[in-house]
């Protein structure tokens, strides 16, 4: 027995030690080499990934007007680990969600490993507050509200096709929206969280986490009061004389700002769903045109540049009839020999084709290409065309007679308006700039612009030479009288444009007609283009000169006072008491 | 004999050891209790810290809101209706509370002022 004894305590030492060591062997393969992968499970089981949204940035205009802001919302989500009656929880959330009950208790019957289902996006603060009383009142849980933002517009239709929108997903699709989509997202931050049974978020458990970067906030060289003039003045043309679309634009000449741009048909950036995709066009910058007889300073610019012409320079002008390539080109009216200013002040299309001869094909291509036609100007927005301009080897024998009129090329509004800035900044080609800056959240600026010269395109002295003449085209001898501006020295150029058919060839009786001109001559502070597609007015009336003109007119004298510029020229009243027009006048 | 051998097989009981033990398990038992309570405060806290987190959005939710209305109420485009319905209106400046530095400029034709800072002394009677 004592024998028995003394084996038997080391057998139960030995026994005992075998089952811990058996219970240790098994904890430290729990601990250890199975430790990841019972924590991924736990982490699986516990721990989710809850996004930060960071804040959009908001979009201004160049005096801080804000044309894009958030509103906060939430998107409900349902979370099937703690959905315990989806009926219930559907009757209580349904009539606040504004949803059919039904539908809704069909959503929230989940599996319970489904634990992110989201029931709906863009939800209102307010009734988020309201539901989320009702839901804790009835001890209702497994629905999430998280934070998340909508877009809103205070300016609804105001400035539509510049700002742009965005898709459901909060993405930029448009304009300045999706240019600068990167800027104004900002980054999203995450944060690694576990929750208890009831749903709660454990705060000690947190795990990695990021904050979000809110976006920056952009500010365009928009005025929105020069913006506004714009807008009132197109909404009228487009309500009474019925056109296709109407565009504006108002460029600083010396920055390339833009500094307003409006389209006909307009939509509203609040009811994107109910918006025509016709309504959504930025024309300014897709519409590709044949110009009409703005595209006239092309020629003579160049060919006073070039030297070939000088301003007074004598062309005969055929009285009015000229047969070339077995072609005949017609001026509205017969003219003898003009001058080099003349034919532009009369727009005369003989003169011009005879200047670009003179030019040659070559040449007179390569001005074409200098004043930034059949390129695109490079304005911050997307879908810019470049328009359509053939080089010489593909022109017709007329082709040099009917270009320098502005047919048979396709150029876009913003090109227009950049090419007539040449002739307001003496010479230079400057690239169009819609964004000003670029500010991140905590206001260190990002990106600031300055004005970019493309290039030379004609000398001053040439460009002077223009310029006088595009004066007198605003006077009662030029052909856009229409477009002078009490008190101001105004300078521009008409266009009227027979409308081309989709199909080919040219619609009968339908016109583009356009002014492009700027103000004041001697000093100017913008350079503007109003354009009008198929204006329904009689037909003796269709022409840049009677319909643009005068909306040019109206913009012109409306900047003026807005911008508080001096005028340096005699009212109406002035000139027929003192029975001559002041000498000042002619100087610019 | 017997009670002397009695008397070596007693043992004593040490103090000092039971008193060591007593404290170590006194001490063992106060930092479990001490964790536990520690534990429970920092979870406490991490309610707390929630509960402010949530004030603090929902604050900035509503101020958010509220940036966004009055954006919306003072646009360009909400003002410009308030003119159009007559709910505001433009009082026009009388002539006589302008302080001029220059001769007011008239248009001609419609007998329109000029610019307030506008002067063109050159064509002034």
């Amino acid at each position: 027995m004592r024998c028995d004894s003394r084996k038997r305590i080391p057998i139960a030492i030995v026994a005992v030690g075998l089952v811990y060591s058996l219970f240790c062997a098994r904890l430290v393969d729990l601990q250890v080499f199975k430790h990841p992968e019972y924590a991924a499970i736990a982490a699986r089981k516990n721990s989710t990934r809850e996004p930060i949204q960071a804040r959009r940035g908001m979009i201004t205009d160049r005096m801080g007007e804000v044309l894009a802001a958030n509103i906060p919302t939430r998107t409900v989500v349902a979370d099937g680990s703690l959905i315990q009656d989806p009926e219930k929880l559907a009757t209580f959330a349904a009539a606040l969600l504004e949803m059919d009950e039904a539908d809704l208790a069909a959503k929230l019957t989940l599996p319970k490993n489904r634990k992110y289902v989201v029931i709906k996006k863009g939800f209102a603060e307010e009734k988020y507050h309201e539901l989320q009383r009702i839901l804790q009142a009835n001890n209702q849980r497994g629905l999430r509200f998280e934070e998340t933002s909508a877009r809103t517009y205070p300016n609804g239709e105001m400035l539509a096709h510049v700002i742009g929108f965005l898709d459901h997903d909060g993405v930029g699709i448009q304009g300045i929206e999706k240019t600068y989509e990167d800027s104004l997202h900002g980054k999203d931050g995450y944060r690694y969280i576990e929750r208890d049974r009831t749903g709660r978020e454990i705060v000690v458990y947190r795990g990695q986490e990021e904050a979000a970067q809110n976006g920056a906030t952009v500010a365009l060289t928009i005025d929105m009061a020069m913006q506004a003039i714009l807008e009132e003045e197109i909404e009228n043309t487009y309500r009474e004389l019925k056109p296709q679309s109407v565009v504006a634009i108002l460029m600083h000449p010396k920055t390339g700002e833009i500094l307003a741009m409006a389209n006909r048909p307009s939509f509203d950036l609040n009811a994107v769903n109910e918006a025509q995709p016709e309504q959504m066009k930025n024309r300014a910058i897709i519409n590709i045109v044949e110009p009409g007889s703005t595209f006239k300073i092309v020629a003579i610019g160049g060919g006073l540049n070039e030297g070939v012409v000088k301003a007074n320079s004598q062309i005969y002008c055929e009285g009015g009839s000229y047969h070339y390539g077995g072609r005949v080109l017609r001026d509205h009216h017969g003219y003898g020999n003009l001058s080099v200013h003349d034919v532009l002040m009369k727009s005369s299309n003989i003169g011009s084709a005879k200047i670009a001869m003179l030019l040659g094909n070559q040449r007179f291509y390569e001005y074409i290409k200098r004043y930034g036609f059949g390129e695109r100007s490079g304005v911050e927005l997307p879908g810019e065309v470049s328009g359509i301009v053939h080089p010489p080897n593909r022109w017709s024998g007329i082709s040099i007679t009917r270009i320098p009129m502005g047919h048979e090329v396709a150029v876009t509004p913003i090109q227009i308006v950049r090419a007539m800035g040449v002739i307001a900044n003496e010479g230079k080609l400057m690239r169009p700039q819609i964004v000003r800056s670029v500010k991140s959240a905590s206001g260190e600026t990002l990106f600031e612009a300055h004005p970019e010269v493309t290039r030379q395109v004609i000398s001053a002295e040439a460009a002077h030479e223009v310029n006088l003449a595009l004066i007198d085209v605003v006077s009662p001898k030029g052909t856009a009288s229409l477009a002078k501006v009490a008190g101001f020295l105004a300078a521009g150029k008409t266009g009227t444009a027979q409308r081309v058919d989709p199909k080919g060839g040219y619609t009968p009786g339908k016109y583009v007609v356009s002014f492009c001109g700027y103000m004041p001559a001697d000093n100017p502070a913008f350079v503007g283009l109003i354009m009008v597609d198929d204006p329904q007015t009689s037909a003796g009336m269709n022409y840049g000169g009677l319909v643009a003109a005068p909306i040019f007119s109206r913009v012109g004298e409306k900047v003026a006072r807005y911008l508080d510029l001096q005028p340096n020229q005699p009212m109406e009243s002035e000139i027929a008491r003192l029975g001559v027009l002041p000498e000042s006048r002619l100087i610019p | 004999m017997s009670n002397l051998r009695r008397k070596q097989t007693t043992n004593r009981v040490e103090i000092k050891p039971v008193v060591f033990w007593l404290l170590a398990a006194t001490f063992a038992a106060l930092s479990g209790l001490g964790f536990v309570h520690i534990k429970n405060q920092q979870h406490t806290v991490g309610d707390q810290t929630r509960d402010m987190e949530r004030q603090i959005t929902e604050l900035r939710s509503v101020n958010q809101v509220l940036i966004a209305q009055i954006t919306k109420l003072t646009s360009r485009n909400s003002l410009q209706r308030r003119v159009a319905d007559g709910f505001i209106a433009m009082v026009p400046i009388r002539d006589h509370a302008i302080a001029r530095l220059n001769d007011p400029v008239m248009n001609g034709e419609n007998l329109i002022q000029g610019t307030a800072s506008a002067g063109n002394s050159r064509f002034s009677p």
